[in-house]
């Protein structure tokens, strides 16, 4: 409650409008499945943007950062581990394909349906996030799940991009791991 | 000056804006937007055109007659080779290759070109679009982008009773002018497409900048121009600022000159000016002390004149050239006897009054007759009191000088006539007393004896008793005479003693009720300060006088807040115009027997007594009035 506060004071500082924003929808699940721990994600809110970015043929990068945090009550939460996942479409407006690469993986695909290559962009299914093993059972742990989005072939590495670009929220996540054999999924 | 330079900018920034949107407006056309879109169909339709007649190709390929039936055949078959140059030249292929089910290749048709090396033989790999093909059964199209250029590659399985025995893959290079026109269009409309998404965000950034960019002009503009109106006005306040201390009497307050301009000019004259003031300011300082000063001087002399004036017993009057009074002092006003109240005098010529005609008349000699000096003893009478008063002409003077009139003084001196005279009167009693009282007793004692002896021895008794009376009387006569003479020369000083006036007149009425003409009206209360042997004297003197008129007289007091006085009234003829100047001079009578010394007697005695004995009225009924100050012992003693 005390942390609650304290926070509740300082983010009482910032903008109202950025809190409130506009409305996310997304859906963000997580299974367990083998000892790791996966997510699958999906934001509504940004396809029509995607799609316009990428139909006009603007290449797009997004990241997808899953972030494990440990709940304290009297300090922040403790980042367990945060990892990030990169994808990127360029389009060939010419040929009307368009490039979809997985940055993380290396995965390089074309595709003729600029809604599939939105929906790379806007989907991440089965994300490998963690290792059961890092984790306790004893402790509660909350899943945080950001995008981050580029128009272009790289992402914003300029000092007040890292500053500003907070990225877009995706929800959070309770993340319990059962007690008895964790290998089912949850 | 905040409006001067906020206003400009703010028409300046709405100007600006009102342009970018124009600008905006114009650059984001439609019709720009429907031309890109036009020039973008048309790059898609070229490739699509391309990969559609490979697409056709390969069609006609697998619809030909002898394609069922090839079969793979060693590297370097004959038939395999001519059957895919045959195919190579029919669809204007630029290269055909055959792999195997294993992607390895197998055969190759190539045209020759131009500056072609052996790079240009190289293989490309199976790509995913062969795979899918290999997967799907069918022909696929991709679209490969290379070193060299582009290209459309289409690829056709071939199978064997089902089974994949081969894969060709034919590839057709794209112009290089016409695919560089298309990535060039393809550039252009997807940065005029990026432009178009964050069209409001670069019109903000736009309008933005430039609002800073004002602003930033404006706090610099702003800044200088405040810099320089400052520059401006504050010579202009350094001299509003010594102004106002000038105004208070600062003539120190210089200010800097620090410039050659028109404010440096400017500031060097308002230098100049105020020492020119300072210097003036001192001098008419000094000449202001020096001035206070000789009217400090000259009102100490002008007071010490007028205390000088006020205390001097004489009067004096200044007079300028045209007669009028400049300046007369108060006892000249006491000594001319000049009302309190009434017309103030202006001019020597106001003095209208009978009393000073004879003045006037000394001033009118001293002008007519132009005398430096004039020196005159002048009788004036007003009502009771007669003044003698030596009266002495100066002129000051001339008409070159700057003050040019007269100055006349003014001296009482009947107290001074009245004591010569009565010195020389005594005198003369004293050597008549000497030289004839001596003789007399021994002609009265002679006349005596020669009576008393020679008596009977004439021959007429009468004539010589008559003669020898004569004679005795005579010589009585001439000593009474000499004793009235000796009592006028040697008259005592008075014994002053207050006095009851009903108790002095209770005496005289009680010595003279014998006479029976002789009445005292009234009785006042009130006391005299006098010698009342002395008073008593004169009273009896003028009662002696009155009652030998042998007519009624009368005598009565009156007591006023300054003086008492006693009046002897008689019925007589009256006194004679020619008799009336002499009438208090010594041995001056109208009777035979008379010495003529008793009212120069009584005249004197009033005089001791700061008193004065008057002839009121000479013609009949005949009073006389002699009046006596209230006084003091004191006053007496005092002076």
């Amino acid at each position: 409650m005390f942390k609650v506060l304290i926070f509740s004071f300082i983010f009482s500082m910032f903008p109202v409008a950025y809190a409130a924003g506009d409305m996310v929808v997304e859906e963000t699940h997580i299974h367990i499945e083998k000892g790791v721990v996966y997510c699958d994600v999906q934001t509504f809110n940004q396809e029509a943007y995607i799609l316009k970015v990428i139909g006009s043929g603007s290449p797009m990068t997004v990241f997808w950062q899953f972030e494990v945090l440990q709940a304290r009550h009297y300090w922040l939460d403790k980042s367990v581990v945060s990892i990030r996942l990169g994808r990127q479409v360029i389009p060939d407006l010419v040929t009307q394909r368009w490039l979809m690469r997985d940055l993380s993986g290396g995965v390089v695909k074309y595709t003729n349906d600029a809604e599939e290559a939105m929906h790379f962009l806007t989907q991440m299914q089965h994300a490998a996030v963690v290792d059961v093993s890092v984790l306790s059972e004893a402790m509660n742990y909350t899943l945080e799940t950001k995008l981050f989005t580029y128009e272009g072939e790289n992402e914003d590495e300029s000092w007040w991009g890292s500053i500003t670009d907070w990225g877009e929220s995706m929800g959070s996540v309770n993340l319990q791991l059962p007690l008895a054999d964790n290998n089912e999924q949850k | 000056m905040v409006l001067m330079v906020l206003l400009p900018s703010l028409v300046f920034q709405v100007s600006a804006n009102q342009i970018i949107n124009k600008g905006f407006d114009v650059w984001f056309d439609v019709r720009v937007d429907t031309l890109l879109d036009k020039a973008m169909s048309l790059a898609q339709g070229f490739y699509a055109d391309i990969e559609e007649d490979m697409e056709l190709s390969l069609k006609q390929v697998i619809e030909s007659h002898d394609f069922p039936e090839l079969k793979p055949t060693p590297l370097g078959s004959l038939v395999l080779n001519q059957y895919m140059e045959k195919l190579l030249n029919k669809y204007g292929w630029g290269k055909l290759e055959l792999f195997d089910a294993s992607e390895r290749l197998i055969a190759t048709a190539q045209k020759a070109a131009q500056n072609q090396g052996l790079d240009d033989l190289k293989t490309q790999p199976v790509s995913d679009a062969g795979r899918l093909s290999i997967a799907l059964g069918r022909y696929t199209i991709d679209h490969d982008i290379r070193d060299d250029g582009e290209y459309v590659i289409g690829y056709l399985p071939l199978f064997a009773q089902r089974r994949l025995v081969g894969l060709f893959r034919a590839e057709v290079a794209l112009p290089a002018e016409i695919t560089a026109s298309a990535r060039s269009i393809e550039a252009d409309y997807r940065t005029y497409k990026e432009l178009d998404r964050h069209r409001q965000g670069i019109q903000d950034t736009f309008m933005n900048t430039l609002m800073i960019v004002m602003i930033l002009i404006v706090c610099v503009a702003g800044f200088f121009a405040v810099l320089f109106a400052r520059r401006l006005t504050t010579p202009v306040e350094e001299l509003a600022t010594a102004l106002e201390q000038v105004k208070a009497g600062d003539f120190d307050a210089l200010v800097e000159v620090n410039s050659g301009d028109e404010l440096g000019s400017l500031a060097q004259s308002f230098n100049n000016m105020i020492e020119r003031l300072k210097y003036n300011m001192q001098t008419l300082t000094e000449t202001q002390s020096e001035l206070t000063n000789a009217l400090v001087n000259s009102r100490q002399r002008q007071y010490v004149l007028e205390n000088l004036l006020a205390n001097l017993h004489s009067g004096v009057i200044l007079l300028d050239a045209s007669g009028e009074i400049r300046l007369m002092n108060h006892t000249c006003k006491e000594l001319l006897m000049l009302p309190e109240k009434g017309e103030q005098k202006v001019s020597i010529y106001d003095f209208s009054e009978t009393h000073l005609k004879t003045m006037l008349s000394f001033f009118e000699t001293l002008q007519t007759q132009n005398l430096e000096n004039l020196q005159n003893e002048l009788e004036l009478t007003y009502g009771l009191q007669t003044v003698k008063i030596l009266a002495r002409g100066t002129l000051l003077g001339s008409e070159e000088d700057v003050f040019s009139g007269w100055l006349l003084v003014f001296d009482d001196v009947t107290q001074l006539a009245d004591a010569q005279k009565h010195r020389a009167w005594a005198e003369v009693a004293q050597r008549l007393a000497h030289e004839i009282k001596n003789p007399l007793t021994p002609i009265k004692l002679s006349t005596e004896r020669v009576k008393r002896r020679f008596r009977d021895q004439v021959d007429n008794v009468d004539v010589f008793d008559t003669c020898t009376d004569a004679v005795i009387n005579q010589v009585e006569r001439l000593q009474r005479l000499l004793a009235d003479f000796s009592n006028l020369a040697t008259l005592p000083q008075p014994n002053m003693e207050t006095v009851s006036i009903s108790s002095l007149l209770q005496e005289l009425r009680e010595l003279y009720s014998p006479y029976p003409n002789l009445t005292f009206e009234g009785m006042p209360e009130g006391e005299v300060f006098c010698d009342a042997d002395q008073i008593r004297q004169v009273l009896i003197n003028l009662i002696d006088n009155a009652l030998a008129t042998q007519a009624h007289v009368r005598v009565y007091v009156e007591v006023t807040d300054k003086d008492t006085r006693f009046y002897v009234q008689d019925g007589g003829s009256g006194i004679d115009e020619s008799a009336k100047e002499h009438i208090f001079e010594p041995y001056f009578s109208t009777k035979s027997e008379g010495s003529g010394l008793g009212l120069a007697i009584a005249q004197r005695i009033s005089e001791e007594h700061h008193g004065q004995l008057l002839l009121l009225s000479a013609a009949a009924p005949t009073r006389f009035c002699m009046w006596i100050p209230h006084m003091q012992a004191s006053d007496v003693k005092g002076g």
